[in-house]
């Protein structure tokens, strides 16, 4: 049987997981504030515009819509680069699974 | 009793895992160069036509036609690429009204308001080029975030 190096390929699998899901929960962490913080801030400012009578009852309205919908685009959003980690994860066990291979047959 | 050594075990799982990697097929669509820049050429052509109204509704009623059926095949183009659902929703969430959610169609909501009042004041427009581009922004930063195909191998 070839020699494969197991223990190789467990530790690279795993430094993988580490680094892409540690670099993925981070940034949902800190675009998850930085979304919540912007969305205060835009809440604040155009409750404040409706009532100096800058912006009609409609816009302020559509506003606060359209602030639902940007935190539902942002969790689709979200949803979306987490499933991009997961291929990356699996793109990444098979370079490490090909080259543990091909280093053996070597 | 325990047949199995550490190692066969150990060999079992990393054989399972390498299957599972193997057949796995992608969870969502690689980035699409076409697709990134339709979102960027119709965030930019859109903010532009919300600029135009502090002018008449019916005056643009001609650019709002175009830019609607530019809209409409940018959304046609990424609802049919496979294992983009996410991107699609995405679309729908800025494009379309949807009866059983009034979160959805920021843009329609935005056509809607220029057509009744026939003209907005300036801050108005403000407020609605902001959440407008938020909402390309999403679309554009998901796409740019996708693995390219030199990524993938």
């Amino acid at each position: 049987m070839a020699n494969i190096d197991f223990t190789g390929i467990e530790r690279q699998m795993e430094d993988l997981a580490k680094t892409l899901f540690k670099d993925f929960v981070d940034q949902a962490r800190e675009d998850g504030l930085q979304f919540l913080k912007d969305s205060k801030q835009t809440f604040l400012e155009r409750t404040g515009q409706f009532e100096r009578h800058e912006i009609s009852e409609t816009n302020y309205k559509n506003g606060l819509l359209n602030l639902a919908a940007l935190a539902k685009m942002e969790r689709l959003k979200r949803e979306g680069l987490a499933q991009v980690s997961v291929d990356k994860f699996t793109n990444g066990v098979i370079n490490i699974l090909i080259d543990a291979g091909l280093k053996a047959i070597a | 009793m325990n047949f199995k050594t550490n190692r066969q075990k150990r060999n079992g799982s990393i054989a399972l895992l390498a299957c599972v990697a193997l057949t796995a097929c992608s969870f969502i669509s690689p980035y699409d160069q076409a697709a990134y820049a339709q979102a960027v050429t119709l965030k930019v052509d859109t903010l532009a036509l919300i600029d135009k109204a502090t002018g008449s509704y019916t005056e643009h009623a001609a650019d709002i036609g175009k830019l609607n059926l530019a809209l409409a095949k940018g959304y046609e183009y990424d609802k049919n690429r496979s294992h983009n659902e996410i991107t699609r929703k995405m679309w729908e969430v800025l494009l379309f009204k949807n009866p059983s959610d009034p979160r959805d169609g920021i843009l329609p909501r935005f056509f809607e308001e220029w057509k009744t009042a026939g003209t907005l004041k300036p801050a108005e427009i403000a407020n609605d080029k902001q959440d407008v581009a938020n909402a390309f922004d999403k679309i554009i930063q998901l796409e740019s975030g996708k693995i390219r195909n030199a990524e993938a191998h």
